[in-house]
């Protein structure tokens, strides 16, 4: 009986755990290898309003074939309706060529009939296939040999994953990548080393904030990073966290080139025996690192009128303090 | 060593096994299980269905609140005419982020400073340019997000779109906690509920207890208690009905005892006059050989006596066992009454009792004819027996057409009317010793009523004492055996 109404309860409140979870997971994924000769080929919806992948295993060896099974696919008639062609048929592409790393293509003076929705469309479709051939790093447009223009008459030029993005949060077609310099403590947790990591980044947040929670989460969690400006023997050292992982983002925002970040109160509980300097500039510092950032204002559950460890004030904006970064 | 204590595990085990296996059919677990479930479950469900119905409105009403801000910046965007230079005064009160796509769908602004002068290849971003603008609460990421067409006045398509979303992340947190707070008074209740339950269960179960110990005690052999049981009707009832068994029980016990000594008073009779009989010839000296013949002949009648009582106990013994062992047959009534009068005739000359039949009518019954015949040759003899000399014996019979219709009158010694019932009763005789003369074994009428009763009839006596007796007697025409009957019902 007394068993019972325990393991009972013991249940019930079991169930109560799983109620707290709510929100997506981030994952940081550094970008990967293609190990595999597998791409997502991209064609146009049937309504002309997003790309459709389709999963392709390259059968060519070399680059320049690669290149060669691509187009065929995409430009020749498929028999599937569920999705159409990037371009219309009669836009045709008339040669590729290469030039270092860069693919240039020549189409057609067709290519101008195409609706706006579709040129687009066909073209971030046509790219993006190319560009995940290994040696492909940028294409080009070519209209009767004269670089593509856009309706105000610039040229588009070399293109390249970071040309097309998907903005709408839930559209998640096209995650971005992002280049972030992270500032984390060295071993001895008085000064500060520099990583340049790249990071999977769904915009839903903003890249402020985006910083702050890599720097919370620390560097096991980045994957791949490396050691900016290290001399040889510095450059297999280990980094370590400023914050600690419990400190929970109020708000971040920007304006007018401060960023303002609200911490909850695990930001002054936490007992790391980095420096106080450390932690508070390596926030600061991979802050700065944004162009539009210059200073950062620290308030804890909104207050900024607290002296952090009873060591540095924070009720004015910080500059980026380069002093205490190592070499 | 390991072995042994093998055994006691595994005998442990079973043990426990068992004594679980009871407890959960019990009733006490199956009504704490459903007071608990009954009660926790529509709380867990209400808190539930409460928090998200709250989160809803919730969003519903952000989303209006948002919507009317998002129409604010859209007219400013396009009253400004100018997206580049824009100073959006929006600032992340809902950690928002304003986009702005031109109409070459190049982003012409980010406040995420990110996306600026990429190509935007989304959908909604595509519809909005096709003038279907889009609101939407995504639930994953906690946003709001707006697509929205901006039209110049002058034009009839948008020359851009905006993008703008807003966190709820607050509404959550507040659902959250809404969520949490639920969960703790629901901890809360729940404890109430199961001590509730656990009280409850016990005083359901509480009297059914209290009647097993009393059928306990009864089931061995106590029959004096009764069980004071008032806590439900249902309970009370059984305890009631209970009650009313053992009382029976009790009855049957004590008439089982009182017939048990009664027979051993009856089977004594004649062995202790046996006995003196004995005795007296024995201890005679040089008694006569007559004198001898003499005492033989009486211990010879008193042991017929003795025979007889048995034999009127075997037949009363047999018939309470077989009730059923009737052996049916059509018979007529008039020839077996006619063969009963023939047998009496001698004993009613002997005291000079005339003896009149009045047949009605034929009858013919369905009846066991060696019994029937023994019931009323018991009543013709008893008429016979108690009568005075020269008094008369009436026999009638008649019938209709569901019954007939023995009627047995004498001018007999008569019977007071206290003792209608106790007639029938086993041993039972009103004068001791008038009965020892004329030979009865006082089971007489209790047989006969046992058979008449078997044949689904009735007896009655009435009497007027110091002037005749009538036993009237009723048997049905048809004999519907006992699970003929009960399937009829």
């Amino acid at each position: 009986m007394k068993k019972f109404i325990i393991s009972f309860l013991l249940a019930v409140a079991c169930s109560f755990v799983f109620m707290g979870c709510a929100g997506k997971e981030r994952n940081y994924s550094y970008v990967e290898d293609y190990v595999y000769n597998s791409i997502d080929l991209y064609y146009v919806s049937n309504m002309i309003d997003e790309l459709k992948p389709l999963k392709h295993t390259l059968a060519a060896k070399t680059t320049t074939e690669q290149v060669e099974e691509v187009l065929g696919l995409l430009f020749t008639d498929s028999k599937d309706s569920g999705y159409k062609n990037p371009f219309d048929d009669n836009v045709q592409c008339l040669e590729n060529s290469f030039n270092n790393s860069i693919l240039s293509l020549n189409f057609n003076s067709e290519y101008l009939s195409m609706d706006k929705e579709r040129e687009l469309l066909g073209r971030a479709a046509i790219v993006l296939s190319l560009l995940q051939i290994d040696g492909v790093s940028y294409v080009n447009f070519n209209i009767d040999s004269q670089p593509l223009t856009d309706s105000a008459g610039r040229i588009i030029g070399n293109m390249n994953r970071q040309s097309f993005a998907d903005v709408v949060a839930s559209g998640e077609s096209l995650n971005s990548f992002i280049n972030l310099t992270l500032y984390f403590a060295d071993e001895s947790g008085n000064a500060l080393i520099p990583v340049s990591t790249t990071i999977e980044y769904d915009e839903v947040e903003s890249v402020e904030r985006l910083v702050v929670e890599a720097l919370i989460d620390g560097p096991e969690s980045l994957g791949k990073y490396s050691l900016i400006n290290a001399s040889e023997e510095d450059a297999s050292q280990e980094v370590y966290p400023t914050l600690e992982d419990d400190i929970e983002i109020v708000s971040v925002s920007t304006k007018n080139g401060i960023c303002y970040v609200d911490f909850d109160e695990e930001f002054i509980k936490q007992n790391t025996s980095v420096d106080n300097d450390v932690i508070i500039y390596s926030l600061v510092n991979s802050l700065c690192e944004l162009n539009y950032v210059n200073q950062v204002q620290i308030s804890v559950l909104g207050d900024s009128q607290i002296v952090f460890h009873g060591a540095i004030e924070l009720n004015d904006p910080f500059i980026r303090n380069l002093n205490i970064v190592k070499g | 060593m390991f072995i042994l204590s093998g055994e006691l595990v595994i005998i442990l085990r079973t043990n426990n096994f068992t004594i679980h296996n009871r407890y959960i059919k019990s009733m006490r677990f199956a009504v704490l299980l459903i007071l608990i479930v009954a009660g926790i479950i529509p709380l867990i469900l209400f808190n539930l269905v409460y928090v998200s119905s709250t989160k809803s409105q919730l969003i519903d009403k952000r989303i209006e609140l948002l919507s009317k801000q998002c129409t604010v910046l859209k007219n400013s965007i396009i009253s400004k005419g100018d997206v580049n230079n824009l100073d959006y005064e929006i600032t992340s009160l809902y950690d928002s982020r304003i986009v702005v796509i031109d109409k070459s769908y190049k982003v012409a602004w980010d406040s995420y400073q990110i996306d600026r002068s990429k190509y935007c290849i989304s959908k909604a971003v595509i519809n909005a340019f096709n003038g279907s603008d889009l609101k939407n609460y995504d639930s994953d990421y906690e946003l709001v997000e707006f697509v929205v067409g901006m039209t110049a006045s002058e034009e009839d398509k948008p020359s851009a779109v905006l993008y703008v979303t807003y966190s709820v992340k607050d509404i959550q947190t507040s659902v959250n906690q809404l969520m949490i707070n639920g969960n703790i008074m629901i901890s809360l209740f729940s404890v109430l509920i199961v001590i509730f339950a656990i009280i409850v269960a016990e005083r359901f179960v509480k009297p059914l207890k209290r009647i097993e110990d009393g059928i306990e005690l009864a089931t061995v052999g106590v029959f004096d208690r009764t069980i004071k049981e008032s806590s439900f009707s249902e309970t009370k009832n059984i305890a009631d009905a209970f009650n009313g068994l053992v009382a029976k029980l009790d009855e049957y016990e004590n008439s089982r005892q009182e017939f048990v000594s009664n027979v051993s008073h009856e089977l004594k009779t004649p062995i202790t006059s046996i006995k003196v009989l004995a005795d007296a010839i024995v201890s005679r000296e040089d008694a006569p050989v007559e004198l001898y013949k003499e005492f033989m002949s009486d211990i010879v009648s008193e042991i017929d006596r003795e025979n007889d009582i048995i034999n009127d106990l075997l037949t009363l013994v047999r018939m309470d066992r077989n009730a059923t062992a009737l052996n049916m047959e059509k018979v007529s009534i008039n020839d077996l009454i006619d063969l009963i009068l023939k047998r009496i005739h001698p004993i009613a000359e002997s005291k000079n009792i005339e003896v009149v039949y009045e047949s009605l009518r034929e009858v013919y019954a369905d009846v066991d004819e060696k019994k029937l015949t023994m019931a009323i040759t018991n009543l013709v003899e008893n008429a016979v027996k108690y009568n005075v000399d020269d008094g008369w014996v009436r026999i009638s019979l008649n019938s209709d057409s569901k019954y007939f219709y023995v009627r047995v009158e004498d001018s007999g010694i008569g019977i007071a009317k206290e003792d209608y019932d106790k007639i029938f009763e086993r041993f039972y005789r009103v004068d001791k010793a008038r009965s020892r003369e004329t030979g009865g074994t006082g089971l007489g009428l209790s047989i006969t009523k046992n058979i008449i009763l078997m044949h689904k009839g009735n007896i009655k006596v009435s009497s007027e004492e110091g002037h005749g007796t009538t036993f009237a007697v009723r048997i049905p025409l048809v004999y519907t055996p006992p699970e003929d009957a009960e399937r009829q019902k």
